[in-house]
Parts: structure tokens; C-alpha cells; sequence
């Protein structure tokens, strides 16, 4: 209690109260704009934590990070442009919501959602890091790779409709994950000759051409003078009596963002993909998503954030890190001299339960800040089309150079829009890509790592019990996926011959 | 042209000459051995679900085009302004090759009055692109220190 009470001296300094404040503006500036991720946003940050005292440091790192992550949802909504890989399990979904009108809610939505995703990831961190840092560290290469395997999976099945076209663009997602040097070998796989392929194929440039470019490129068509899509008067109108009708589904995204959030390196990405598929198979109103359906968006957007906070728990338990995010954010722990271990809950209790308030005031500031940058952006999008398409592609421009400092990375950028206008005009989605890109070298890495283990034996993916659950659970989903779709179609051909 | 190019048969086509193109590559970059574990391993396994799905897709296209049938398209899709996509692409493959040379706020000036001009602004918003370009490199170069590039017009003699 003595260390709680000493934790909320540090926290309610006037200074830290401070550095919340520019943080969380400074994260929800950088994460509004389009092609800036919250990464960026930390590695921007990380100077000015040298001239700071260990909690102000931590609390700059947790807010900006939280509201840069939450901000990403705004471009996300309304350009289509998603802020973090996580985002862009339902960015297609909101922004369907903003095309019907309806972006002001699906941003109100997100961030009621994430906040309180957010506070459940912490009161699942207040009281139960140890634990389940123990049982994230129990996890071999065999768990992690059916876990991933059904993180892809779920990428597929969000796709019922037409499954074959989903692994089909699963298969090119993978493929673009292969690019660059082998992580075991060093070899340079896929590179076509190409020097600037050798480091891969760059996350931010793949995102902006997935997302953005497409949209920047439909929205050429003659037409209004003004922003296609619009930010209704009082944005937050209904977002109450959605969150309470689909409470069970931010339940159930808060809860699975925790446990595989807390899963060193599995982050929120696969939880929010997941979140997102369980929400799609759940609901009643299944034929709704992706028309602008806020079900959906409403668990995976809980699962993302409580994924988020779930992610510090092996990194303040064990040091591991759960994603870019922590791992950026140890550095500083070490830098301040709080080692992050077993040890920080007894030698530095009081700066331990500092950092778990400051994610309370962060997750809670969230809602009002966020409102506000969403008011903001209303205001963007009064100024006509053509200079805010102009602008939007400039950004996009700096947000591909700026991750390596490359021309090469626009260029990919341009290759990628063009590729992914050809994929939706083929009906190939392009959500499966981006997790292909994403989980692909986490896949290729467990699966080879376990296959050394167990010599080329195949029965060892499946001899230890919790890797069994997964690899049952992966076999089940595709099992209903491909049922459904085939009863479906069986379905179709009856109405279309009667 | 533009109905073909969204037929299943070509994306299919397209498809298994992306599988094809990675075999090429990974038997001729002599990345590793062929074992399943190996570096190899896996783009090949990918390039053959391409095949495999690529194949499928032509085999199905094709017997839609012998039955007279087109490919179910999206509405949407087709009112899409390929002169106007082609010069943006034009200008941000321009942008690519000259920032380095001209540097962030000029290179930029140019791409906007030309994307300006694309998306059917009004001649005087031209004269706002000098500020826009200059506002944004504040933002990002000053206030956010992303480095981006000043322009390097040294000549070659």
C-alpha cells in the first residue's frame, strides 16, 4: 500500500502531469497523420526521455504510444489509411461506417472501445503480470507457430465469402514476408537482383500502397469538390447504445487482446485480426460486415488496445518484448535504471505501480483528447478535395521515405498501389496480405526453429498440449470456413436453378 | 482491354507467372538447398499454391469465356479514370527520381501543382503549393526531425 501511495506522489507531480499532456498531444499529432505509425512516434520521443526522471519517462513513452496508436484509427476511418497493422484488421469496416456517412462514429467507437480495452489489458497487468508472464514464457517454438498459423487463419475466414481468393492473396502476403535475407541463413531470397530489396520489403510503403493509394486513385473520378467522406455533426450520437449492445463482444476482444498480447512477439496484431474473425462468427448480423457494421470494429478495436497494455507484461516481467513498441520502451526502462525483471516489483515497486496508473490516466485521457483530434480533423475535411488529396499523397510520399530514408521504399509504395487497384478489381482482398507480411517471417521462423528441434519429425508440432489446442483450433476454423463456404455456394446453385 | 484485364482468366494467368517468375528466382539466386526447412523451403511451397490457385482460376476463367459468360465485376471498378491514375503515377515515380536532386520543397512544389492539376483544382490554387510545401517541411523536418532531403544541385562538370 506504502508503494502504491509513493507511486501516486510520482504520478500527480505537476511536471508529470505535463509531460503526459505534450505526449499525449505529441502521439495523437504524429498518429493522425497518415503513414506516421506510433512507432515513429516513439522513436521521436526517445530523446527528450534522456533529460527526464525515470516515471516522467515512462509515462511519455505509455501515453504517446497509446494515443498515437488510438489517433492511427482517425486516417484510418475516414482516408482508409491504417495507423498500425493491428488497425488494419477493420479499417475496411470503418471505413465503410465513413462512407455511409457514419466516420465521426466509427472514430468515437474505436476510442471508447480501445479505452476500455485498455483498462482491462491494465487490470489484467495490476494483478496478474507474474502469472501470466510465466505461462507467455512456457511457450515454445510450437506454440507460437500454430498460433500464428491460426492468427493467418483467421485473415482467410474473415473472407467466407470467397475463400479460395483469400489464400490466394494470403499465399502473395507470405510470399512479399520471404523478400530480403533469410533470418536463419542470411541468404537473399526474392530479391530479383535488387540491393534494395535485400532488407525486405518495408512495412509503412506496403501499408500506405495496400490501403491508401487505391483510395487516392478511385477518388481521381470527376466529381464533388469536396471530401467524399464526411464527419457527421455529433459524431458521438449512438456510440453509448452500441458499446451496451455489443458489450459482450468488447468482452470478449478485451479478454483474448490480453491473453495474446501477452504472448512475447504475438501482439496486438494477431489479437485484433482474431478479435475481428470471432466477431464476424458470433454475431447475428453476419451479412452486415464489411457494408459499415460497427460490431466488428467494436471487439477488434478493444482486443488491439488491451493487446497493447497485455504486451507490457513480459516486457516489465521478463524483459522480452511484445512489440516495436516495448522493445523501444525497455531500452528507456534500462536507461533509467529500472531493469525491468522480477525484481522491479520488490526493489522499485513504487515506479511498477507509477507506470500501471500513468496506462489508467493514459487510456482515460484518450477519450476527450481523441474527441477533440477527431473535431480537428472535421475541420480538415472542409477544405476541398482536390488540395486534401494533394496533401494526403504528399504524406504519403514522407511517410514511405521517411522509415529508411529511401526513394526505393516510394517506389515500392507505387508498385504496390498499382498491384493492390488490380487485386480488389479482381475481387483478391487485401486485409490477408497484410497479415501474410506481418506474421509471415514469425510463421517461417517457428516452423523452421521446431522442425530442428524435432529432426523432420512432423508428430512433434503436436506432442506438447497447449501446441495441440492450437493446432486443433487452426484445423477446426478451417474446417467450418471451408463447410460454410461450400454450403453456401451448394446454397446458391439451389436458388439459382429453382 | 479493361474487362480483360479483370477477367479470371488473366488473373489467373498473372498468378501462375508470379509462381513461375519465383521458381525462376530461387533456382537461379542460389539461395540455399531445396529442403522444406531450408531458405527455399517456404517461397517455394508459396509459389506452388500460386500455381495451383492460378491454374484454377484460368481453367475456370476460360470455361466461362467458351460458355459466353463474363466475370461477375464490380460497378464501381469500372468507372475508374485510367488517364488520370496513369499521370499521378507518372508524378510520384517523377517525385522518386528527382528528390534527391532538387530536394524535398522543390520536388514537392512539383508533384502538388501537378496533382492539383489531376484532380481538377483551379489554376490560382497552384500559387498555394509553394506554402504547402514549405508548411509541410516545417512540420516534418523541424518540429518532428524526420530527416528529408535538401536539394543537391551540384553539377556534374
Amino acid at each position: 500500500m506504502n508503494s502504491f501511495l509513493a507511486a501516486l506522489d510520482l504520478v500527480v507531480e505537476p511536471y508529470t502531469l505535463v509531460v503526459i499532456l505534450l505526449a499525449s498531444v505529441f502521439g495523437l499529432f504524429v498518429g493522425a497523420i497518415p503513414g506516421l505509425s506510433a512507432t515513429m512516434a516513439i522513436a521521436l520521443l526517445v530523446p527528450f526521455t534522456f533529460y527526464m526522471d525515470p516515471v516522467p519517462a515512462i509515462a511519455a513513452i505509455v501515453t504517446c504510444s497509446a494515443m498515437a496508436i488510438t489517433a492511427g484509427d482517425i486516417p484510418s476511418a475516414l482516408l482508409r489509411i491504417p495507423g498500425t497493422p493491428a488497425s488494419a484488421a477493420y479499417t475496411d469496416e470503418a471505413y465503410a461506417m465513413a462512407r455511409r456517412g457514419r466516420g465521426g462514429l466509427a472514430v468515437v467507437l474505436s476510442l471508447l472501445s480501445s479505452s476500455i480495452g485498455g483498462l482491462f489489458g491494465f487490470c489484467v497487468l495490476m494483478f496478474s503480470a507474474p502469472y501470466l508472464g510465466r505461462i507467455g514464457l512456457s511457450f515454445s517454438s510450437f506454440e507460437y507457430f500454430w498460433l500464428t498459423a491460426l492468427g493467418l487463419s483467421c485473415a482467410v475466414m474473415i473472407n467466407s465469402e470467397n475463400i479460395g481468393r483469400a489464400v490466394l492473396s494470403l499465399l502473395i502476403g507470405l510470399l512479399l514476408a520471404c523478400v530480403g535475407m533469410d533470418a536463419l541463413t542470411g541468404a537473399p531470397r526474392l530479391t530479383f537482383g535488387s540491393t534494395d530489396l535485400v532488407g525486405g520489403i518495408s512495412f509503412i510503403p506496403a501499408m500506405i500502397g495496400f490501403f491508401a493509394l487505391p483510395e487516392i486513385f478511385r477518388g481521381l473520378r470527376p466529381g464533388p469538390k469536396t471530401q467524399s467522406v464526411t464527419i457527421e455533426r455529433r459524431p458521438a450520437e449512438g456510440a453509448g447504445h452500441l458499446l451496451w449492445r455489443y458489450r459482450a463482444g468488447v468482452v470478449r476482444g478485451s479478454v483474448l487482446g490480453t491473453v495474446v498480447g501477452a504472448l512475447p512477439g504475438a501482439g496486438g496484431d494477431i489479437a485484433a485480426w482474431m478479435s475481428y474473425t470471432m466477431s464476424k462468427r458470433f454475431s447475428k448480423e453476419k451479412a452486415e460486415f464489411g457494408k459499415g457494421h460497427p460490431e466488428g470494429l467494436i471487439e477488434a478495436g478493444a482486443s488491439n488496445n488491451s493487446a497493447l497494455s497485455a504486451a507490457w507484461i513480459p516486457a516489465m516481467v521478463f524483459g522480452i518484448p511484445g512489440d516495436t513498441i516495448t522493445a523501444i520502451a525497455i531500452g528507456v526502462l534500462y536507461m533509467k535504471g529500472m531493469n525491468p525483471g522480477p525484481q522491479l516489483f520488490t526493489t522499485n515497486a513504487e515506479n511498477y505501480y507509477a507506470v500501471m496508473l500513468i496506462f489508467v490516466i493514459a487510456n482515460l485521457a484518450m477519450i476527450p483528447l481523441g474527441y477533440l483530434t477527431l473535431l480537428a480533423a472535421k475541420r480538415i475535411f472542409s477544405i476541398p478535395r482536390y488540395q486534401l488529396q494533394s496533401i494526403i499523397l504528399l504524406f504519403c510520399l514522407i511517410g514511405s521515405y521517411s522509415i529508411n530514408n529511401s526513394v526505393s521504399d516510394i517506389i515500392l509504395m507505387i508498385v504496390i498501389g498499382v498491384f493492390a487497384l488490380w487485386l480488389e478489381g479482381n475481387r483478391l482482398p487485401v486485409a490477408p496480405i497484410i497479415l501474410g507480411l506481418v506474421l509471415g517471417p514469425l510463421l517461417e521462423q517457428n516452423f523452421v526453429t521446431s522442425l530442428t528441434i524435432t529432426g523432420g519429425d512432423w508428430i512433434g508440432f503436436v506432442d506438447r498440449p497447449i501446441a495441440a489446442a492450437f493446432a486443433f483450433l487452426t484445423l477446426l476454423m478451417w474446417s467450418i470456413g471451408v463447410g460454410t463456404a461450400l454450403l453456401q455456394r451448394r446454397e446458391m446453385r439451389d436458388m439459382q436453378t429453382n | 482491354m479493361k474487362n480483360l484485364l479483370r477477367h479470371d482468366a488473366v488473373t489467373g494467368l498473372v498468378l501462375l507467372s508470379i509462381g513461375i517468375a519465383v521458381i525462376i528466382e530461387m533456382r537461379t539466386s542460389g539461395a540455399g538447398d531445396w529442403t522444406i526447412g531450408g531458405p527455399t523451403g517456404l517461397p517455394l511451397i508459396l509459389a506452388g499454391g500460386l500455381l495451383v490457385g492460378g491454374g484454377i482460376m484460368l481453367v475456370f476463367g476460360l470455361r466461362q469465356v467458351i460458355a459466353g459468360k463474363a466475370a461477375a465485376r464490380d460497378h464501381d471498378e469500372e468507372s475508374l479514370d485510367w488517364a488520370r491514375i496513369a499521370v499521378i503515377i507518372a508524378g510520384l515515380a517523377g517525385y522518386a527520381l528527382v528528390l534527391p536532386t532538387l530536394g524535398f520543397i522543390a520536388a514537392s512544389m512539383v508533384f502538388l501543382c501537378i496533382s492539383l492539376l489531376v484532380h481538377g483544382a483551379p489554376r490560382r490554387s497552384l500559387l498555394t503549393t509553394p506554402l504547402t510545401a514549405l508548411a509541410t517541411y516545417a512540420v516534418f523536418a523541424w518540429l518532428l526531425r524526420v530527416p528529408l532531403p535538401a536539394a543537391d544541385m551540384r553539377l556534374p562538370w
